[in-house]
This record gives structure tokens, C-alpha cells and sequence, in this order.
């Protein structure tokens, strides 16, 4: 979840740079006020929550195979 | 040699691989080259300059988060490399790759199109359709033949041991 505020404060400050390529006038504040009304549990959610079920389902089958055999050897 | 062991060390890998490249394929296929949704087009459909921008920083975190998960399926595998009880097997990887790549076709499928409604793979057709059933149904379908490779790896793996 840290990584989603990271992101987002990234474009809030480079957001000034950009704007509407056929008006030519600024969105920035448009795009940070709709970033920031858009920041609902959901959005994040959207995008945290496969990766989090998927990566807890993996975690767990290397948890298990890890418990059935020996400790790491390396190669010599 | 134990079937565990064999299946073990490369199938977290190869799951995990496939995960991040499913996830490519979604971002790049649908997103970009399609154009037929974007993370967040249900809630804000894309058809005005800032609701553009904003779906665009949204598909970029979900591209982070595919980025990295691919950056763990590559560090799986370098570890996996380094041990000496490890069975490469290509069958077991390419099936833990098309296993995952199912898994997240279904696990993103459920969670954003039927569930949070975020976005659907087919934006236009309005709401959830046939285009979000077909996406889950291609999940159970690479799973299945994913499973079948990793099964016939296991198999290899073990009669060459």
C-alpha cells in the first residue's frame, strides 16, 4: 500500500507538467482533484488485492515445500 | 529424489512469473494496444483529457505492482538456480508460468470485474459481460493445462532421477 501513496504523490508534484494536448490549457488541478476524490479504498484495492491473494497463495506453497525437504544447500 | 522436492523449487518461480507476464499481457493487450478498458474506466470512463490522466496513473500502479512481481519471479528463480536439489525442468516452469498467468486472468478477474467493478475487459458492451466471463474461463483453462504441464514435469523429472 506504501508503494500505491508513493505513486500517487509522484504524479500529484509531476502532474503540473502536463496538459490538454488540443486545448493546450492546464489539467493539473482537475487530474489532482480527481486523483484525490477517485483515492477510495476500492482503487487501491483494485489494484493491491490480486497481487496480495496471489503472492499469500505462493507464499504459502513455498512455505510448505520449504517444511518437507532438507535445509539450502549452494552449489560448491 | 521426493515429488515434492522436484515440484517444489520451480513451481513458486514459474506461478509467479506467469503472474507478472499475465499482468503484462492485461496492461499492454487490453490497456494500450486494445484500448478496450483501463484500471479505473467503469468509475471514470475515459472520455475526456483528465479522466484520461487519471486512468493513466492508476494502469501505471497497476504496471508497478506486475513490474515487481515479475522482479520476485526472477529472484525465485536465480535462488532455485543456486540450489543443488533443484530439477530443472522445463515443462514444470513453462506450466507454473501458464498456471499463474491463469491465476491472475482469474484472481484479477473476480476481484475487479465481479466484485469491486472497477473496470471490465470489454468497457463499451456496458457492465459486466460475455467478454469477463471469457476472461475467467480463459483463467480455469490456462490453470488446467498449466497443472497438466507441471503434473508431466514432475513425471520427467522423477524417471530421469
Amino acid at each position: 500500500m506504501s508503494i500505491v501513496f508513493a505513486v500517487l504523490a509522484l504524479s500529484f508534484v509531476f502532474e503540473s507538467a502536463s496538459g490538454c494536448p488540443v486545448c493546450d490549457s492546464s489539467t493539473a488541478d482537475d487530474v489532482r482533484a480527481g486523483l484525490l476524490s477517485d483515492f477510495t479504498a476500492s482503487n487501491a484495492l483494485a489494484v493491491v488485492l490480486p497481487f496480495a491473494v496471489i503472492g499469500a497463495g505462493v507464499a504459502m506453497l513455498e512455505w510448505r515445500s520449504k517444511n518437507r525437504r532438507p535445509p539450502e544447500k549452494d552449489h560448491p | 529424489m521426493s515429488a515434492d522436492r522436484v515440484r517444489g523449487s520451480l513451481l513458486s518461480p514459474g506461478l509467479v512469473l506467469g503472474v507478472g507476464m499475465g499482468g503484462f499481457v492485461d496492461g499492454i493487450l487490453f490497456h494500450q494496444i486494445l484500448q478496450v478498458h483501463n484500471m479505473l474506466s467503469a468509475k471514470r470512463p475515459p472520455d475526456s483529457v483528465v479522466n484520461l490522466e487519471i486512468n493513466m496513473v492508476w494502469d501505471g500502479l497497476f504496471h508497478t505492482f506486475t513490474w515487481l512481481t515479475t522482479a520476485v519471479g526472477i529472484w525465485l528463480l536465480f535462488r532455485a538456480g543456486r540450489r543443488s536439489d533443484v530439477v530443472w525442468s522445463g515443462r514444470t516452469l513453462l506450466g507454473g508460468m501458464i498456471a499463474g498467468w491463469g491465476l491472475f486472468n482469474l484472481v484479477e478477474g473476480v476481484i475487479d470485474h465481479h466484485v469491486l467493478h472497477v473496470h471490465h475487459v470489454y468497457e463499451r458492451a456496458g457492465g459486466v459481460s460475455i467478454w469477463d466471463w471469457l476472461f475467467l474461463g480463459s483463467g480455469v483453462l490456462f490453470l488446467l493445462v498449466g497443472a497438466a504441464l507441471v503434473r508431466s514435469g514432475r513425471r520427467h523429472a522423477l524417471a530421469a532421477a
